[in-house]
């Protein structure tokens, strides 16, 4: 009986006015990257790495700071993507294998890892890597996290020891966005990126590096490389260097 | 309020008037035209949809859907039924594991149905009424509707924030919600008129709307609060179930006097679900409404699965005069020759935490002959070995 996307629209349109009511928030979240302790980049070197799709979401901030996703931004940074991340295996000794599109019963194994791992990153980003709801028990703990060694079948059918998960979501300002964002300030559109490594006969992470202000415009060529330059930016044992 | 009083029991008479079980209607109306294949227009829209079109592929690996051929088939059969063979074509059905009463359409053509709605549906004519309610919010494009609304609301919203304050601003946001109020009764009268123009009784869709009401009564009783139902507030997103009932009442009469209701192909699809969805419902802790559902599902036609859906229900609220009712209900099924494990698996806990060890590790272990496989075998053997 419902419209879908009422309710999630809703609250961040709310959200949106209300910010308007707050000062502008600091710009406070800076790029950070995290290394299982005891992994060594030469143990990866050469080895095939499974490339799970990525995600990428790209769209326009309303005026009032809804947003508004964009189907061809969104196919072209899809296929711009893919293209730079062909680029950029030239700099590493790793084979980048894509993720075959699977059916039945494989398709929800591999989504179930999509899933869990968007989760463990997301409580990396938050809980660890970030200010604002940091955990004072992971603020100097060890970066010891892991999606469990069942991630092992993962192995066992693509005949890869590691996998890489990449993420991006950007939210461009529109005009209006702008104008209203220099009349009362605001929080800044949102340009996210994370990247990680994963173990898929342990199911540890052994890198993630993430951004929540990453540059690169995704809608073109040129951006595109920046942002994976900035993406894999001290990858283990990779040659990438981060474009500024 | 009299005038109110006096509509409900006009929609109730309605609703419990004799069902025919007719082939053919005989005043069947036409279905509207329908455009055909449809591609997303503007910018938005392409947005919208690309956006769900990765929502789906989520979707369609969940761990939560119900993947068996033959329910996945009938829903799309009840559509088609529904709203015409060319327009069914256009959408995706997923049935979902989930206890809410509750269906969902996306932009693209994506559409959810929950467990928690199957179990509540009492024939395929109700099914039918939800699934071209939901068909319609696709066909009219409610969700491109919304969003451009939203937007423009929350612009003006920010503007009129600026200008003379938060509060004043928010208020413009508020006609969001009467604006989705009338796209879901748009899409119910919409549904009213495929319901006229398919081989189903169109009674039907007034009928899951007074039953919801009632199922509200039931709960709201159990719970010491307002009963809800019968106005519509400020922030709903829906109409009123009382307002619903009355308009579609209304909006169905003319076709009201045949058409099929599809009880026993409902019955037989559902069957095998039935007991798991129940166990689902029984997770919310809502016992009034839980008890409702289950008479629903019954009426005057107990058969052996409504009497173990009756020890589940009342062994797991567990006051001790609850545990004399579950035992009688289990055995009864039981007696009326029911197969199910659960009867025996469902007896023997509830003759344990009765005291009655030896009888309840007895039903035990004829439920694990009958389920050797169970996953909670372990643990049953377990209590069987402590007894």
């Amino acid at each position: 009986m419902t419209i879908l996307r009422l309710r999630a629209a809703f609250v961040a349109a709310f959200g949106a006015v209300l910010a308007f009511g707050m000062a502008a928030q600091p710009a406070f979240a800076q790029e950070k990257s995290g290394v299982r302790p005891g992994f060594e980049e030469t143990s990866i070197a050469g080895e095939k790495i499974l490339l799970f799709r990525p995600s990428v979401k790209v769209g326009e901030k309303s005026m009032a700071g809804m947003f508004e996703p964009r189907a061809e931004w969104t196919e072209e940074a899809r296929k711009l993507m893919d293209a730079e991340l062909v680029n950029a295996q030239s700099r590493m000794s790793n084979e980048l294998v894509q993720m075959p599109e699977l059916y039945g019963e494989q398709a929800e194994l591999v989504a179930e890892y999509e899933a869990l791992f968007n989760s463990v990153a997301n409580s990396i980003m938050v809980h660890q890597f970030f200010v604002g709801n940091r955990l004072p028990t992971r603020k100097r703990g060890a970066f010891d996290w892991t999606l469990g060694d069942e991630i092992a079948r993962l192995a066992e059918v693509s005949d890869a020891k590691y996998g890489l998960f990449i993420y991006t979501e950007d939210h461009y300002a529109s005009a209006g966005n702008k104008i209203m964002r220099m009349l009362v300030g605001g929080v800044p559109p949102v340009h996210i990126g994370y990247a990680g490594l994963v173990d898929l006969r342990t199911g540890n992470v052994l890198w993630l590096n993430a951004d929540p202000q990453m540059g690169g415009d995704v809608r073109e060529a040129e951006g595109m490389q920046k942002r994976v330059s900035q993406l894999l930016a001290d990858f283990p044992g990779s040659t990438i260097t981060k474009e500024k | 309020m009299r005038s109110l009083l006096a509509t409900a029991g006009a929609v109730v008479a309605l609703a419990c008037a004799p069902a025919v079980q007719a082939g053919d209607k005989a005043n069947r109306a036409e279905y509207p035209v329908f455009t055909g294949a449809y591609e997303p227009e503007d910018v938005d829209e392409r947005g919208l949809w690309e956006s769900f079109d990765e929502v789906e592929r989520k979707v369609a690996t969940s761990k939560d859907l119900i993947r068996d051929e033959g329910i996945n088939q009938y829903m799309k059969d009840v559509l088609c039924r529904s709203v015409g063979d060319d327009r069914c074509n256009a959408t995706r059905i997923y049935v979902v594991r989930n206890n809410a009463f509750n269906a969902s359409m996306a932009p693209n053509g994506m559409m959810m149905v929950n467990s928690g709605l199957l179990l509540r549906m009492r024939n395929e004519a109700e099914l039918a009424s939800v699934l071209g309610h939901e068909f319609s919010h696709f066909e009219q494009r409610h969700s491109l509707q919304l969003f451009k609304r939203l937007r423009s609301g929350s612009d003006i919203a920010s503007i009129v924030s600026v200008v003379v304050g938060v509060p004043l601003g928010a208020f413009f946001l508020l006609d969001v919600f009467s604006f989705n109020r009338d796209m879901e009764k748009e899409a119910d009268v919409a549904s009213a008129d495929y319901l006229a123009a398919s081989p189903y009784a169109s009674r039907a869709a007034a009928d899951i709307w007074v039953r919801l009401i009632d199922e509200d009564d039931a709960r709201a009783e159990e719970r010491n609060r307002r009963k809800r139902g019968r106005s519509t507030g400020w922030f709903a997103s829906h109409p009123a179930p009382l307002a619903r009932s009355e308009y579609l009442a209304r909006a169905t009469a003319d076709h009201a006097d045949d058409g099929d209701y599809g009880f026993e192909r409902y019955g037989e699809t559902m069957d095998p679900y039935l007991l798991t969805f129940f166990e689902d419902q029984l997770q919310r802790n809502d016992f009034a409404a839980s008890k409702f559902i289950l008479d629903q599902m019954g009426g005057d036609q107990w058969r052996p699965i409504h009497y173990v859906m009756q020890g589940e229900l009342y062994r797991k609220r567990g006051l001790p005069r609850d545990l004399v009712t579950a035992e009688e209900a289990y055995r009864t099924a039981i007696e009326a020759g029911s197969t199910r494990p659960e009867a025996w698996r469902g007896l023997g806990l509830t003759l344990m935490r009765a005291r009655n060890r030896e009888q309840g590790a007895e039903a035990l272990a004829t439920y694990l002959e009958l389920a050797p496989d169970a996953p909670d075998a372990p643990m049953m053997q377990m209590m069987i070995k402590g007894s």
